[in-house]
């Protein structure tokens, strides 16, 4: 006669197992518990009810050791089972998704994951029904025919995926969940347990029901109203039914408003730590979010400023650094080394084998060579920096230059052989010898990561080992239509991990939380749109169908939700704690349909603070707000010793002469002159184009000045000096052929206005007489350099350049001309400055000066009309001596010429100026 | 009943400022569900997120005071309501059809900064593409050198321009409205006396296509602002009639630019579909859709896919009533998508009449207050919707405008409808955009005041904007102060009247440009305040030092990124500090930081233990060496985001970010680092999205809870839409609009979109399109005066220097009140109850004369923090010998030592015969992915070593099935505070004796052996407790028996 007993426990229910254990050791004469079989729904239960019986036994029979009961969870009782006499091999739930994308033909994992969820729903609610018998009720089911197409086409890949499954003896894991019902396990059980079921599906109760059937005794623990009870009910058995009297059910319960999400998550921490410290042992605590995901990073954040240890159950592995720098390397195979991704791999610290030079300057490097993407961007990093003007490298620079390139060269060969490969197979080799090259295996092992660095490990390889499965599965049958990468990519992405702490508080999703036995529960989070959530929109299945059919449809799942909410309240032994933000940011958020709104209290605040908060109130009551601003700091050198490193600067960057071009820079903005040129600092932009800015500038004044070299002044002769200085140019600066060809455009369509240019100053009576000239003198108190783009001069004919002697020309006078291929600021001192110089070392006088923009070809000349050139260089010899001064005294106010030149710096954040 | 609550019929409410429309929005809403409509087939279109939860807020609220039945019935199925963004709708209706639209339909949307970084990394591919020669190549070769060196930043910016403004959206074309020269102005040219004698190239210049002789040419006829010369060019001094020769010069002229230019923007047009296309292309490989996808592809898909009607029908998802809130912001594809929608209602043949459903729409908004033309919103919608429903439904439409305000008091009611009537037009549009107007009725009730309007004028000095600024924000500070707790106001709640506190004011722009101005002015007269989603996030000094620690750990030797770390508060470093660093070794700064700290100084002890970083210790820098170091090391396994709270307490930097604001800044900065972290993003990435917004300007900055704050608020009048102030203030009001347009420009002409690019502002100051933009966004700047005016309830107080230009908000005033200035008098046209003029020497002398008031500071108080002392639990230990198996000899070895076990048990228990071992093995090696050689080599070894275990009898002995004898034997001991749990591979009572046998599957060498016995003793001694104890015997005895060997030795 078989023995049924049912526990029917009310959820918050304390030592709610106790029961049902007394009553196995009640039949037991020695402590080997070995042949009873435990069976739950998942691992939680599993460890809940190890401890559980470990407890009682230490209580009721004080026994140190005793033979447990075979825990299995219901899909490791049909593996297991299946694996000891079935014939195909089990595939997971990951390959099955990517063996439908295969057979859909699609190039998104989406749809393959709404298939798969469909064929699981199908065999878990109709697990008798055959795909041919659903389609032709569907089909009767929808009359709209587009609509009913894409139900039919969907079951067509279902049915298709079957034969393929068959074919190659393969069976997915809801498949062996089916073909467990009939077997039974061949071994001495005389007990079944069935615990933490709520709702099995109808395959989950034929499994249960065939357990039933094999053993002897069997005892269920349960919830009243749950699928399982009524399902026993419902049947013709004969069952002890012994009820464990239940607490009074809360029904309601208040609920703590929050004004943000990040306050919900520090009352939730402070909240915790006040139970703790007044004495709850932290696993007595669990807390639980609807969507956990959402939550989960900063609540990590906050136990951690807390010091709240935690076990997490459950989360995705997808954004753990191991994973990231995974996905990096993949990408970069996938794409054509972005600079970004390829970076991030370069860098990585899972990656040791890299090289250290590699490793330091890739950053670096490649921003100054401007590295966008491509392979060759990367392979040419060393020439391009070697070629790039104004850089100049010292041996131990270069040293590491080539260490740096020559590791670049071993990674990009690497990649090169896996961008090779095709076939699946063979990439996957390579792709795991490449990463135990680079030591990825490795670093897993790093102290760093600790345990969980194995479970990574294990994790990686688990799935290295699916693909392979799946690289080897069917070539014949199904073509992979996408790349070895894709599928590599979903496989990882699907991880998830788990950080076990017993000492901690419990972090678990909801459904788990339902169904735990806790002192106390935090259900935070619940929110409109999060709390009863919508499932994902089903393009295939109307909803109105799956109701028909009997497979779980929104209303199913609302009222699911509802349940869960009711056992949560009643859960814990103390008082839930509920809450819900009001806002994230700026986005108003409203409390779950489930909460009675009425009940929002605000929290209390409680005396538990961090070290932070304890810091910003020392800083409220002991500082002003005003300290942030350095730069405002007139006095930026205070002492003796800090004008003598400044002057010694001022000295170190002037090296006796002043530069023109930095006392400009200084009028422009004394802030931005003192971090640019006397710290030396740049900022580091991310490169947009290869041809930048500065490279135009280069070419356009070497053209210019390979045009005019030999003095020649003869309008017409440009037609050929300036394409052949543009080529001599072109050498000195390589930037490919495209791109030469769009400079010699630039120039031929430039042309016409140079020559007229050309001609103009022609008429005037000047020549080209010195280019890039050097100048440099004492103005004032100041001494001086500089280097005149081009010197005219008037009256000495056509002669060359070096035929002029200083001597002979002592009447004639010149103009400066200073190229610009960007916009001219009228204010310089520049050229006024080069005039003063001029006239220090040489006797021809200064008639004019003038910036000459190589975008028109126009020429802006100074003086203008109301000045003399004379008041012009006076007022300039002041205005530096002025500037030099106040360079001297420390002056480095961000105080810029013009409101303008904010626009285009980058240090608004430093002196807080408006861009 | 109100017309609006009638649910047989369609309506478009006019509803002006003030009026209740969002109230009036839900009482439709609960009308509908009360006369029986089911919520699911109410779709309620909101402008935002937020308008959307209020939404549904104040619709339960409503019904929990009026109707508890219904209140019940729709919390229950509150996930069926549908009150969203377009957005939001448009999401779930791709899902729904993603088939149709081929996009993934679990498609994640791109935030903006990733989509913008994929876009500009395609117009780079593109462009290297080109490079090389490749397709298409001589567009982009035309266009990079047509406009000299700044060929590549116009593409660029173009293209970018382009991209932000999304017209692809609408399929855009290139406007082609050159109309050819007629050919006797040519000829008539040609033959201009004493012309063609004077100019090279003249003839060829006239009678050529192309733009030759284009810029040489223009001298002779246009001033240096293009436009025809009206004095003769020196060479052409003595031909006839120059001004007409010189005008019809500039007609060629004219012709052939726009032609040069259409043909440019429709390279530039090609280019931006090539990205396009390849943008599409990485978008559906990545199953991600960006932000405009929603509504593009929504509209593509309702107006490509006739049987979408049918499918949503199929699907039960029927919508049969439609609401729409700030109708007047939606933009014509918005239109287009809520226009399709109904389309089948409105054939009349639809199937909901024949259900006896009679669906509606409601659409609510007003006119005068769409603002957002900037970003698409087409104000023209709001009348063409009405005409054409009107057409449509005849008698079940109606149309309400609603005249009466229950927000603000006579006197700015008054002065409202005096200036809006003036400045707006009220009869008939000339233009579909032009904004009309209709006068409104005061109807606040209980407030004895009649409200207050002032006009603060300062003189106009000649000083610049930033001075004049300047004065305008002391007087308004001035004013301010003086009106706290002196001016009197009526409490909402109290309903009584009681002296304005600062939380009353708000202070609204036009643009944030002087925002820091104003700010600095109220701090200077000590009036708290709140910046209202202000903007600058990325350039507040404290996210400024947080990147650059981002940037450090990104890459320690980027020496700025650093330079702002040692000089904030993390370190606060001296100048002179750093210059002293300049000097030492190495060539980076943290090289030189770095350079005689020892590696094992370096320790993490900076973490372990809370303590300044930021010592007094004479080696700062050193110091700082050593916790830039571990941050470092930190960096490179931890969370980032936890490792900035780790800098932020442990160098106490936090004492200087004790200002509200501050604190939610890096509280904002932290959580988006968190998420970006959180989304799989490296540091290397979470760097590049910051560099991407360093500069980027409109990042808002945190949030901080103003709620119960008594600070004055400050933002901009559009982030102040649909909120209401008892005191408003309004500076700047003679700033000028700056509605100068750039040279490219994307316009939208009979529902569809255009795209020209036009650099001569010559051309473009007479081109219809450009002057209709300019004059569309004039309107815009009235709508949002009107925005402004209406959003003070009881006191408005505007700011401005004396102006009497025009495209200002001074102008509209001057232009509605007929304001005047004589001398130093202002004098208005008519009274205008309640509305008087201050000057600033007026507003000086009220604050010196205003009863001072003390601020009252609030103290704070330290805190402790309690440490936290973690109990343990007693622990769980498993005991096992098989892990180390990997990690020693290998994963083939692990998976074999599987397999062994596995079939040993099966042995033992009998539930496998010697036949199974091969296949049973064979299976599980395919299972873990060995297949054809490697996995015989494999059975080779299974075969061996069960043919060594016989040779030697451990088979016979120990494998076989036995009496007395357990297999896999699991047991549980608790010995001390430690609990362990394991298995017993095999166990066999043989007289009296209990033999503990411990496989180990791996090869061994016979010299290992005993270093290996000792090594597993531990595991082997638990065991043995654990039989003793079970059996209750103390006759146990432990072997392990290496099965590869077929060894068994005592241990
Ligand atoms: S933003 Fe302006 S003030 Fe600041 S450093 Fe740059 S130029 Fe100077």
């Amino acid at each position: 006669m078989k023995n049924i007993i049912l526990f029917i426990v009310p959820s918050g229910a304390k030592k709610r197992r106790d029961a049902l254990f007394r009553e196995i050791v009640s039949c037991h004469t020695s402590n080997d518990y070995s042949s009873v079989r435990y069976i739950t729904p998942n691992n939680f239960v599993i460890t809940e009810a190890k401890g559980d019986f470990y407890s009682f036994i230490q209580t009721h029979n004080s026994e140190s050791v005793f033979v447990p009961f075979q825990f299995q969870t219901i899909r490791q009782y049909a593996e297991d089972l299946y694996e000891s006499c079935g014939e195909s091999g089990i595939i997971s739930d990951a390959l099955r998704v990517l063996i439908l994308t295969d057979i859909s033909g699609d190039k998104s994992i989406g749809y393959a994951t709404i298939l798969a969820d469909l064929l699981k729903k199908f065999t878990h609610y109709l697990p008798d029904r055959s795909l041919t018998s659903l389609r032709k009720e569907i089909a009767q089911l929808i009359l709209d025919e587009k609509a009913a197409d894409r139900v039919l086409k969907a079951i067509d890949i279902l049915q298709k995926y079957k034969t393929i499954l068959e074919s190659k003896k393969l069976m997915d894991r809801e498949e062996v969940l089916n073909k467990s019902v009939a077997g039974s396990m061949k071994n001495d059980i005389s007990t079944l347990i069935v615990d933490g079921f709520f709702d099995p599906t109808p395959l989950e109760l034929r499994i249960i029901d065939s357990l039933m059937d094999n053993t002897e005794t069997v005892l269920i623990l349960a919830e009243e109203n749950t699928g399982i009870v009524n399902y026993l009910q419902s049947q013709q058995l004969k069952i002890t039914v012994n009820r464990i009297k239940a607490p009074i059910p809360r029904e309601s319960a208040f609920f703590y408003s929050y004004p943000s999400i990040e306050g919900e998550v520090e009352g939730l921490a402070k909240n915790i730590k006040k139970l703790i410290i007044e004495g709850t042992k932290p696993w007595d605590i669990t807390v639980c979010f609807p969507v956990l995901s959402r939550y989960l990073p900063m609540v990590r954040r906050t136990l951690y400023k807390h010091g709240i240890p935690a076990s997490i159950s459950e989360y995705s592995m997808s954004s753990t650094r191991p994973f990231i720098a995974l996905t990096e390397m993949i990408t970069c195979i996938e794409e054509d080394y972005s600079r970004s991704d390829f970076l991030s791999f370069l860098t990585s610290p899972h990656f040791p084998s890299i090289p250290a030079a590699v490793k330091d300057r890739a950053v670096s490097y490649s921003y100054s060579a401007g590295v966008i993407k491509g392979k060759d961007s990367w392979l040419s990093i060393k020439d391009t920096l070697l070629n790039a003007p104004r850089t100049s490298f010292s041996d131990e620079d270069l040293e590491l230059l080539n260490r740096f390139q020559e590791g670049i060269d071993q990674v990009v060969l690497i990649f090169q052989r896996l961008k090779q490969e095709q076939d699946t197979l063979s990439f996957l080799d390579s792709f795991e010898t490449a990463l135990s090259q680079f030591g990825f295996f490795e670093s897993m092992e790093s102290s760093e990561l600790g345990p969980q660095g194995e479970m990574f490990l294990d994790k990686i390889k688990g799935q290295l080992e699916e693909f392979r499965y799946f690289a080897g599965l069917h070539k014949d049958t199904i073509p992979h239509i996408n790349s070895p990468v894709f599928y590599l990519k979903y496989l990882l992405s699907s991880l998830s991990g788990s950080e076990v702490n017993r000492d901690g508080i419990r972090i678990i999703p909801f459904e788990l939380a339902a169904g735990c036995e806790t002192k106390v529960l935090f259900f935070a989070g619940v929110r409109e749109g999060d709390f009863p959530s919508r499932p994902g929109i089903d393009p295939i299945l109307p909803e109105k169908v799956k109701k028909e059919l009997g497979i779980p449809h929104l209303e199913f799942y609302l009222k699911r939700q509802k349940r869960y909410f009711e056992r949560l309240l009643n859960v814990s032994r103390l008082d839930p704690f509920i809450s819900c933000p009001a806002a994230d940011g700026d986005k108003v958020i409203l409390p779950s349909p489930f909460l009675d709104w009425e009940k929002g209290v605000t929290p209390p605040e409680l005396a538990i603070f961090t070290n932070e908060e304890s810091l910003i109130r020392e800083g409220a009551r002991t500082l002003s707000s005003q300290a942030l601003n350095v730069f405002h700091d007139k006095n930026m050198f205070r002492s003796r010793e800090a004008f003598s490193l400044l002057n010694g600067r001022i000295h170190s960057i002037s090296k006796g002469y002043f530069s023109v071009t930095d006392i400009d820079f200084y009028r422009k903005c004394p802030l931005r002159f003192y971090i640019e040129k006397i710290l030396g600092l740049e900022i580091i932009i991310p490169p947009q184009f290869e041809i930048e800015a500065r490279l135009w500038g280069n070419l356009a004044h070497k053209t210019m000045e390979y045009a005019l070299k030999d003095g020649s002044i003869e309008p017409d002769d440009l037609d050929r000096k300036i394409p052949e200085g543009l080529a001599k140019s072109l050498k000195q600066f390589p930037i490919g052929d495209f791109w030469a060809r769009v400079a010699k455009e630039i120039f031929m369509k430039l042309l016409p206005a140079i020559k007229e240019q050309e001609t103009n100053i022609q008429l005037e009576g000047f020549s080209p007489f010195k280019i890039e000239e050097k100048i440099s003198g004492k103005i004032g108190s100041l001494q001086l350099r500089g280097k005149v783009d081009r010197v005219d001069i008037k009256g000495q004919g056509n002669k060359g350049t070096e035929a002029q002697s200083l001597e002979d020309s002592h009447s004639d006078s010149v103009i400066l001309i200073d190229y610009k291929t960007g916009n001219i600021d009228r204010d310089s001192l520049q050229l006024p400055l080069y005039a003063a110089m001029w006239r220090e070392s040489f006797s021809e006088p200064v008639e004019k000066v003038g910036y000459y923009s190589l975008k028109d070809g126009k020429v802006t000349w100074y003086p203008g009309k109301k000045v003399t050139i004379e008041d012009c260089i006076q007022s300039a010899i002041e205005d530096a001596e002025e500037l030099y001064k106040q360079m001297r005294k420390g002056v480095f106010t961000p105080e810029p010429f013009k409101a303008d030149e904010c626009r285009y710096c980058y240090h608004h954040p430093l002196c807080s100026k408006e861009s | 009943m109100e017309n609006y609550l009638n649910t047989d019929k369609s309506i478009i409410i006019s509803a002006p400022a003030g009026s209740g429309k969002t109230e009036k929005l839900a009482r439709r809403y609960i009308a509908l569900l009360q006369s029986g409509v089911n919520v699911e087939r109410i779709l309620a279109i909101t402008f935002t997120d937020k308008a959307a939860a209020e939404m549904k807020q104040r619709i339960l609220r409503i019904l929990k005071a009026e109707d508890t039945k219904l209140f019940t019935a729709l919390l229950d199925n509150m996930p069926l309501m549908r009150v969203t963004t377009i957005h939001s709708f448009c999401g779930t209706l791709l899902r729904r059809f993603s088939f149709e639209a081929s996009i993934d339909p679990n498609y994640r949307i791109e935030d903006a900064v990733e989509s913008r970084m994929m876009w500009e990394e395609i117009l780079y591919e593109i462009l290297m593409e080109a490079g090389k020669g490749e397709r298409g190549h001589e567009i982009f070769f035309q266009t990079l050198s047509e406009k000299g060196f700044r060929g590549l930043d116009y593409l660029r910016s173009t293209i970018g321009y382009l991209y932000q403004k999304n017209p692809f959206s609408l399929e855009a074309s290139t406007a082609r409205d050159i109309s050819p020269i007629p050919g006797d102005i040519i000829e008539e040219l040609l033959s201009w006396q004493g012309v063609p004698e004077v100019l090279d190239n003249y003839e060829d210049f006239l009678k050529s296509d192309s733009i030759k002789h284009v810029a040489s040419m223009e001298k002779y006829f246009l001033t240096e602002k293009k436009e025809p010369r009206k004095r003769s060019h020196p060479l052409l001094k003595g031909i006839a009639d120059y001004r007409d020769w010189a005008q019809k010069m500039y007609l060629v002229w004219t012709e052939k630019k726009v032609r040069q230019h259409t043909e440019r923007a429709e390279r530039i047009e090609g280019i931006f579909v090539q990205c396009l296309d390849k943008y599409n292309e990485k978008k559906r490989a990545r199953g991600s859709l960006d932000f405009s996808d929603l509504e593009h592809l929504s509209f593509k898909m309702l107006t490509e896919h006739p049987e979408w009607a049918n499918i949503l029908y199929a699907f039960d998802e029927k919508t049969d009533h439609i609401l729409v809130d700030e109708f007047q912001d939606t933009n014509t594809f918005q239109w287009a998508i809520i226009n399709s929608l109904t389309e089948e209602w409105r054939s009349g043949m639809g199937a909901k009449r024949e259900e006896g459903i009679k669906p509606t729409v409601f659409f609510v908004g007003d006119e005068k207050q769409s603002v957002y033309y900037f970003r698409g919103a087409n104000v023209e919608i709001f009348s063409r919707a009405k005409d054409r429903l009107q057409e449509w439904l005849g008698e079940e439409f109606c149309f309400d405008e609603i005249r009466d305000n229950y927000r603000s008091l006579p006197a700015i009611i008054d002065f409202a409808n005096h200036v809006f009537s003036r400045i707006m037009h009220t009869g008939e549009k000339p233009f579909p955009w032009i904004t009309t107007y209709t006068t409104f009725n005061a109807h606040r009730s209980g407030v004895p005041d009649r409200g207050h309007i002032e006009l603060i004028l300062l003189d106009d000095d000649e000083e610049t904007t930033a001075e004049a600024r300047e004065k305008e924000a002391e007087t308004l500070a001035q004013r301010i102060r003086s009106l706290e707790g002196n001016y009197q106001i009526t409490d909402k709640q109290a309903r009584q009247q009681r002296p304005c506190r600062f939380m009353d004011m708000a202070i609204l722009l036009r643009k944030r440009t002087h925002l820091k101005k104003y700010e600095e002015a109220l701090k200077k007269y000590h009036i708290p305040y709140v910046a209202v989603k202000g903007i600058g996030f990325y350039q507040e000094p404290e996210v400024a030092m947080l990147r650059a620690l981002m940037f450090f750990l990104s890459d320690p030797h980027d020496d700025y990124s650093l330079y702002i770390l040692l000089k904030s508060p993390l370190f606060l470093m001296d100048e002179s500090d750093i210059l002293n660093l300049l000097n030492s070794e190495g060539s980076s700064l943290f090289e030189k930081l770095t350079s005689d700290i020892h590696n094992s100084d370096t320790a993490a002890t900076l973490f372990d233990e809370p303590g300044p970083v930021r010592s007094d210790s004479a080696d700062k820098l050193a110091d700082a060496a050593k916790a830039l170091a571990a941050w470092l090391s930190e960096s490179a396994f931890a969370s980032t985001a936890i490792l900035i709270e780790k800098v932020l307490v442990n160098t106490k930097a936090w004492m200087f970010f004790h200002e509200k604001q501050s604190q939610a800044n890096i509280r904002k900065f932290i959580r988006i680092v968190e998420d970006l972290e959180t989304n799989g993003k490296s540091i290397i990435k979470i760097r590049d999205f910051l560099e991407r917004t360093a500069d980027k300007n409109d990042e808002a900055k945190a949030n901080v809870n103003t709620e119960g704050m008594d600070a004055v608020r400050i933002m901009t009048i559009h982030a102040s839409k649909g909120l209401e102030f008892p005191i408003v203030f309004a500076p700047g009001m003679e700033e000028p609009f700056g509605l100068k347009t750039g040279e490219n420009l994307v316009y939208e002409k009979g529902g569809r979109f255009f795209f020209k690019s036009e650099p001569e502002p010559s051309i473009r100051k007479l081109d219809e399109d450009f002057l209709i933009h300019q004059a569309r966004e004039e309107e815009e700047q009235k709508r949002l005066f009107y925005v402004l005016v209406t959003r003070a309830e009881e006191a408005l107080f505007l700011l401005g220097r004396w102006s009497t230009r025009d495209k200002n908000f001074l102008a509209f005033i001057r232009q509605g009140t007929g304001l005047e200035k004589t001398g130093d008098d202002y004098r208005f046209e008519s009274d205008i109850e309640g509305v008087s003029v201050l000057t600033g020497d007026d507003v000086k002398m009220l604050y010196e004369h205003a009863p001072a008031r003390s601020a009252v500071k609030e103290r704070v108080e330290p805190v402790t923090v309690f440490p936290l002392t973690i109990q343990k639990q007693a622990s769980w230990k498993t005991v096992t010998g098989t892990i180390e198996v990997k990690g020693q000899h290998g994963k083939d070895w692990a998976v074999m030592g599987d397999i062994i076990h596995r079939i040993f048990e099966g042995i033992s228990k009998g539930t496998i015969t010697e036949q199974d071992i091969i296949p049973r093995a064979a299976k599980i090696l395919v299972s873990k992915g060995y297949h054809n050689e490697a996995r015989d080599e494999k059975l080779d070894i299974i075969k061996q070593e069960v043919a060594v275990l016989k040779d030697r009898g451990v088979w016979q002995d120990i494998v076989l099935p036995k009496d007395d004898s357990f297999t896999e034997l699991p047991f549980v001991l608790t010995s001390g505070d430690t609990i362990y749990t394991g298995r017993i591979d095999r166990m066999i009572k043989k007289d009296d004796v209990y033999n503990i046998y411990d496989y180990k599957t791996f090869p061994v060498k016979e010299d290992e052996m005993d270093y290996l016995l000792k090594k597993y003793s531990a595991q082997l001694r638990i065991y043995k407790k654990a039989v003793t104890k079970l059996f209750n015997t103390d006759k146990v005895k432990s072997y392990v028996v290496f099965t590869h060997t077929g060894d068994v030795r005592e241990a």
